[in-house]
């Protein structure tokens, strides 16, 4: 009976069974792949990546490339793959965007179908984040891009703006990245030239036509020029990338329009309408001269010189939409009113110097009349703006002053530095004491660019002075200012003297990404 | 012998885990308004269904008409052949009058072989009254050989919360609520009466007056749908326009030209030196207009 039940079950349950079937059986080629890490750390646009990983075969020629076929990706899950190489050993110079990968390596058995795999974590990072930036001109006459990065060593990332993905550029004018910010979004990297502003990627460098500063206005009427900044405010003033203030932003134009913005007010990197007027004459723009002035270590709004009326305005708030006049009494050092004396501003820089309590750092104008004099005007951008000082050039002294290239002001002592050709000069304005030194000749090497350095080592104060030459190229020097009150004299920093450069014309500082 | 036939019997059962039991519907065979809206961040499978679907033509730029479609759904099975169902005007709640405020309806909708659902298109006018009141267009569905009235007594269905809850309506009925007028859009960055302020308006734009906002929109060549959100109306673009607008206000102040509100108060911006305060007209100072 029972029986009978069993193969009724049978029966019944006969789609259950797998029919394991009966076959010949052959060995196959078995691959091991050893000598890949579990992980690599390399860095975007400087690191090549280079692994010889060991391929062992049962019953093949690893080297055979007619039946095996090799196969390199960095994957991001359910993402992206990019091939990296298609041969047993890999040499990729890393262009993957900076952030973290799976690195596999197949290896594919064409007569068979078999795939060894073996896999590793790969770690792109950005090389961009912390350095010295360059801006110049290649040997094309392009607009350049470098970074001297600085990490745990320092490398210099080339052709940055090449490979951005922009159109080639030319004049460059700065390379600027605004520092810190609470608010990732108005962390900005601009690259500016005499025709255009562009907001790169922090992270790749990458860079796209329609990311303009123009981006960037709200304007309530139609203005006949294009906004082209050549000054964007406040500067990182530490090696951390802080700034005067988080909020606060002042931008002058290339066409002499001013902009003021407060991200908290106006909820973001945004701009209205300029402020290069004044409320009792809102529809007459004056001109201004491109450079703001303020306090490097605290913003309290800008000083700006009117180049149409001669004259300094101000700008107290990010929340104002005019500028103001500024009161001069007499005894005052100068006047901010300069039509009376017949000067114009030609050179403007914020710096470190407290001379006079400016806790926050004092600017300087360098002014120059019909005759040829230079003066020095100083003063305090504070919550009050402080005239603290007038000073006149010796032109009997100072060598050439008047046919300068650059001038740059020190924080730490009475002193202008400025650069004739290939000829690196100090002027000394402390009163009845100044005197003018020639620090360096460089020779066949031109000076392209002098920089009190205010934002790496604020507090010394570094002089950086790049030469150029068509041989050689570029050139970085960085001198310690000695602080003998007797003599100035600049002392070249051991290993500070980056060579093969881009024809420098400024430089700036990045702390962070 | 009886134990073999007992476990053949049995077998099916024992096996009848394998089937998968699937029930036709067995239920009326009807017909309801199944509109939903609700919250911005909700979607169709969390906005609460709804009793009244309301029609800003402020919204719909200078449109003179708009056709609304109005959803309605079966309950029964998907049939393989078309059917229709009935819809009329319910005067009970309608006080739009046909051809002037709204085309005649379409009555009999057909509902598509394999279909569960169709829209009932409601075309209504844009007429001048409707900038001073609201209109109501009342649609009811009425049973025919196809189809019953599927929820004459509707209740809220759980997790449908993404916007305002009607716990109970008559699903046989809808509204259609419509109007030009110009209200208080979505941003507008200022306000009536400050207690502050000793009552007068306050915030970047002060009160909210349709001429005001037209001629924001005229300055600053914007519509009534750029301030219903912060991604056309960014903080920026607000405070632009109210610096804008009150020295366009003090310019005309200036000028002799005063801008004034419907009640005689002067319009107010922030950065304007007086205060307004709504309904007590402006009074110009002695010599003002001389």
């Amino acid at each position: 009976m029972k029986k009978v039940l069993y193969v009724l079950l049978g029966i019944f349950f006969a789609a259950c069974y797998d029919d394991k079937g009966s076959y010949d059986y052959h060995d196959v080629n078995e691959t091991t792949i050893e000598g890949i890490n579990g992980s690599y750390n390399v860095t975007m646009g400087v690191t090549t990546l280079k692994i010889d990983p060991k391929v062992t075969m049962t019953m093949a020629d690893p080297e055979d490339t007619t039946r095996f076929q090799y196969e390199w990706r960095a994957n991001v899950a359910y993402n992206s793959t990019v091939l990296l190489g298609t041969t047993r050993t890999l040499d990729y110079p890393v262009k993957l965007d900076p952030r973290s990968y799976t690195l596999y390596f197949r290896v594919i058995d064409r007569q068979t179908d078999l795939v060894a795999v073996a896999t590793a974590s790969l770690n792109v990072g950005a090389p961009y984040s912390r350095g010295i930036l360059l801006i110049g001109e290649n040997r094309e006459g392009e607009a350049d891009v470098q970074m001297l990065a600085m990490s745990t060593d320092t490398v210099l990332c080339r052709d940055l703006l090449a490979d951005s993905g922009l159109p080639v550029l030319r004049d460059p004018v700065d390379v600027i990245h605004t520092g810190y910010n609470n608010n990732d979004k108005n962390i900005k990297l601009w690259v500016l030239t005499k025709s255009q502003a562009y907001s790169m990627d922090r992270k790749t460098f990458k860079g796209n036509e329609t990311d303009v500063f123009s981006k960037l206005l709200y304007l309530s009427q139609s203005y006949d020029s294009d906004f082209v900044p050549v000054d964007i405010i406040p500067r990182i003033k530490d090696n951390l990338g802080n700034v005067a203030s988080t909020y606060d932003r002042a931008v002058v134009c290339n066409n002499g329009y001013i902009f003021v913005g407060s991200s908290f007010m106006l909820g973001g990197d945004y701009y209205m309408d300029p402020v290069n007027r004044e409320e009792s004459n809102p529809n007459v723009w004056l001109k201004a001269k491109p450079y703001l002035l303020y306090s490097l270590n605290s913003y309290n709004g800008i000083v700006w010189y009117d180049e149409t009326n001669e004259r300094f305005m101000r700008v107290a708030s990010s929340f104002d939409s005019f500028s103001k006049t500024m009161n001069d009494v007499e005894g005052d050092p100068f006047d901010w009113d300069q039509r009376k004396t017949g000067r114009t501003m030609v050179y403007g820089e914020n710096t470190f110097n407290t001379d006079g309590g400016s806790t926050n750092g004092n600017s300087f104008a360098l002014l120059k009349d019909g005759s040829g004099e230079f003066y020095i005007y100083k003063f305090y951008v504070s919550s009050s703006v402080a005239k603290r000082d007038a000073y006149t050039i010796s032109s009997s002294l100072a060598i050439d002053f008047d046919k300068a290239d650059f001038y740059a002001f020190s924080s730490r002592r009475t002193v202008v530095f400025y650069a004739v050709g290939s000829r690196l000069y100090a002027y000394d304005y402390n009163k009845g004491n100044e005197k003018c030194y020639l620090l360096e000749d460089f020779g066949e090497d031109q000076i392209t660019m002098l920089k009190c350095d205010t934002q790496i080592e604020p507090s010394a104060n570094p002089v950086y002075v790049a030469t150029y030459n068509n041989t050689n190229g570029g050139t970085l020097r960085k001198y310690i200012q000695d602080m003998n009150p007797d003599k100035v004299e600049v002392t070249p920093v051991p290993n500070s003297c980056w060579t093969g450069l881009t024809k420098i014309k400024k430089m700036s500082w990045r702390a962070a990404n | 012998m009886k134990k073999i036939f007992y476990y053949i019997l049995m077998l099916p059962i024992f096996l009848s885990g394998c089937e998968k039991d699937l029930m036709d519907y067995e239920g009326l065979e009807g017909v309801y308004f199944a509109v939903q809206w609700g919250s911005s961040w909700g979607n169709e499978r969390t906005w609460p269904y709804q009793p009244f679907t309301e029609v800003q033509f402020m919204q719909l730029g200078n449109a003179d008409t708009a056709t609304v479609d109005i959803k309605v759904m079966v309950t029964g099975s998907v049939k393989d052949y078309d059917r229709t169902f009935r819809v009329e005007v319910n005067p009970d709640s309608t006080t739009a009058v046909v051809n002037v405020d709204y085309l005649p309806l379409e009555n009999d909708i057909m509902i598509g072989a394999g279909e569960y659902m169709a829209m009932v298109p409601v075309r209504l006018i844009r007429t001048e009254s409707l900038q001073h009141g609201e209109k109501v267009l009342g649609l009811k569905l009425v049973e025919n050989q196809y189809f019953k009235l599927a929820f004459p007594e509707w209740d809220a269905v759980k997790g449908f919360t993404s916007g305002d809850v009607r716990e109970h309506f008559d699903a046989s009925l809808h509204e259609i609520r419509f109007s030009d007028m110009m209200v208080r859009p979505t941003v507008w960055i200022g306000t009536d009466s400050s207690p502050y302020n000793d009552g007068a308006e306050s915030g970047y734009w002060g009160a909210f007056s349709r001429k005001k906002l037209e001629m924001i929109c005229e300055r600053f060549d914007l519509t009534y749908n750029d301030f219903m959100s912060t991604t056309t109306m960014p903080t920026v673009l607000q405070s632009l326009i109210a610096k804008t607008m009150s020295q366009l206000l003090i310019d005309r102040y200036n000028a002799k030209d005063p801008v004034l509100e419907d009640d005689g108060r002067l319009m107010y911006f922030s950065g304007c030196p007086w205060a307004s305060k709504i309904g007590v007209p402006w009074i110009p100072d002695e010599g003002y207009y001389d």
